[in-house]
């Protein structure tokens, strides 16, 4: 236990003093506040289409715009611009090390295969969860400061959800969890083209296009796609909306989780096998 | 050599896809003695090496570092070897520094003193600070033989540890090296393409070739006390000559790579060398070349230069 939490303390100073590390979470430092502070100072023409929209069914009074619904599109990030950060890291860890041949220093010690793996996963998945959580709070954060709280509307597939400030906070927060188990199964597919790879190039070139094409098959109107599009990850991407509808629908936040887990349970297994069984020759 | 060797390997093979890269390689090493791997690019010595460490499987053999039998044996042994494998391949983005506490921590090292201790061992002390992605390649050739050392293993394994150094840094690499071995006791095994190296550094030598072990043995045994004469037969009938060989007492066909063929004469079982030209020549088969290899200069040389020879 001891050297395995050394191990990790190893892998996480390492992962997280690499460039592509620290960028990622400069592209959130950066991008986020400015999206904010665009929202703030020129949200009319966004609180606009919104209300154009509402107005036939609803008497829209006020500004529908504050600090709380400002995070909700924020959010949106989540689809493809998170993934790309997380996968960037994901898929650095083991091929990156491939490559650069640290590798096998790393594996040439004391430590097990095993044992340096997991680390390796934790970090991983960690950074996804730092990612997603660092982007969410620090837009509700800046979101409270410019625009202030408020009730929070989000648009779900079939209608209008209408929270409390008073609830607006917690399901905000279990919308960032949901968001980083999402982004925990890129990471975990990213790491498993990892492992198979030997740079770092292609484990996110691969995960993308796994992603993107998943998307595609997930968002299109195709019946002869319908058998699948509930076991596509990406089709369970929208888990952090349903967590925020009101009431929320336990049913297919249930499915989601379960396709979730079983695909981060999947493919890190898959890692754990293929990895120890692997030549290192580069 | 007597007593228990610190490390034993038996029969090691290895293929990848359809090359052979190991075959049948055995050899042991006891504490203190430092042992010169030999051979060409290619020849299978980074593979051997990548096998005693657990980065690469073999297909077949086993081998013993210090009381574990491997494959099977416990991680925990690796505590007590030290490694640098092709290069010194460390963590650019970090200092010397870090990258010490690094590994040395993996290995059980937490103690500053002693990172100091062999930081200074390797002249690097004061640009402990600095990022190693800022070094020279002999600057991270001595990194990388610090943290190999740094836990002071019984068992060292150097995978051409001289790469990239100019003179100057080679001799100390050697001295360095040379003194680990008699001061410490620690068991050495270094593996280099360079003879000279090999001939300055090593107590013992192992030449391999294309995965076999082709001599093995002190540096002047090997020179003055061959049992069997080395020949290299090159022949548009390469093939057939093996087969007709094959079936004659006290010759062995080593290798055979296209029109070439590697021959073991034994000396007084087999035919005498001057005779050979003239049998073969008499059953029919033309040569294009027939030459003693047996000198290890030669027999090193003619691989490093045969191109598909040594490979």
């Amino acid at each position: 236990m001891k050297l395995w939490l050394f191990q990790l303390a190893v892998e996480f100073h390492k992962t997280f003093r690499k460039p592509r590390a620290i960028v990622g979470f400069l592209a959130v430092l950066v991008v986020i506040p400015v999206v904010m502070i665009g929202i703030a100072t020129g949200g009319e023409a966004i609180e606009k289409e919104f209300a154009r929209g509402l107005s036939e069914q609803f008497l829209v009074l006020g500004s529908l715009m504050n600090g709380n619904t400002a995070t909700i599109l924020v959010l949106n990030f989540l689809w493809v611009h998170v993934p790309l950060l997380v996968t960037l890291v994901a898929g650095d860890t083991v091929a990156g090390e491939a490559a650069t041949g640290t590798l096998r220093i790393t594996l040439s010690r004391r430590p097990g295969r095993g044992l340096v793996l997991s680390a390796k996963l934790v970090v991983s998945l960690c950074y996804a969860i730092a990612l997603v959580f660092l982007l969410g709070l620090l837009a509700l954060g800046l979101g409270q400061l410019l625009m202030g709280g408020g009730d929070l509307m989000v648009l779900t597939g079939y209608g209008i959800s209408m929270l409390g400030e008073q609830e607006a906070f917690g399901r905000l927060l279990l919308a960032l969890a949901t968001g980083a188990l999402a982004m925990m199964t890129v990471a975990s597919l990213t790491f498993f083209f990892g492992v198979l790879a030997e740079n770092s190039l292609t484990p996110v070139i691969a995960a993308m296009a796994v992603i993107v094409v998943c998307l595609a098959i997930s968002g299109l109107p195709i019946s002869s796609f319908d058998w699948l599009r509930p076991w596509l990850f990406t089709s369970h991407f929208d888990l952090w909306t349903l967590v925020l509808e009101n009431p929320v629908p336990m049913d297919l936040v249930r499915d989601s989780l379960l396709v979730h887990l079983g695909y981060i349970l999947v493919l890190n297994g898959l890692s754990w096998v293929i990895f120890l069984r692997k030549d290192i020759r580069t | 050599m007597s007593g228990t060797p610190i490390l034993e390997v038996d029969s090691l093979r290895k293929r990848y896809g359809r090359r052979q890269v190991l075959d049948g390689i055995r050899f042991e090493l006891h504490a203190g003695e430092i042992l010169g791997f030999l051979g060409a690019n290619g020849a299978g010595k980074s593979t051997t090496i990548r096998i005693l460490l657990s980065l690469v499987f073999p297909d077949s053999g086993s081998f013993r570092i210090l009381d574990q039998h491997f494959p099977g044996g416990k991680r925990s042994v690796y505590g007590r070897v030290g490694a640098l494998v092709e290069g010194a391949e460390l963590f650019e983005h970090l200092s010397a520094w870090e990258n010490l506490r690094m590994l040395g921590g993996m290995q059980g090292v937490r103690d500053p003193g002693r990172l100091e201790e062999v930081l200074r061992w390797v002249g690097l002390y004061d640009r402990r600070k600095d990022k190693v992605g800022g070094f020279s390649q002999g600057m991270r050739q001595r990194l990388g033989l610090a943290q190999a050392i740094l836990h002071q293993p019984e068992l060292l394994i150097l995978d051409e540890p001289t790469t990239g150094l100019d003179p100057a840094g080679m001799r100390e690499m050697r001295e360095g090296i040379r003194s680990l071995a008699k001061e410490s006791g620690m068991a050495v095994l270094f593996s280099s393409h360079i003879l000279r190296e090999v001939e300055l550094l090593a107590d013992r030598v192992q030449i391999i070739n294309l995965g076999h072990m082709v001599a093995e043995g002190r540096l002047e045994d090997l020179f003055e006390h061959l049992p069997y004469r080395l020949v290299e037969v090159r022949s548009a009938r390469a093939g057939e000559i093996a087969d007709w060989l094959r079936a004659r007492p006290g010759l062995e066909v080593l290798n055979r790579q296209e029109e070439r063929l590697l021959l073991k004469v034994h000396r007084g079982q087999a035919p005498e060398l001057a005779e050979l030209p003239q049998l073969l020549f008499r059953e029919g088969f033309p040569l294009a070349e027939f030459r003693a290899a047996d000198s290890l200069e030669d027999l090193f040389l003619d691989r490093t230069e045969s191109g598909e020879m040594g490979r």
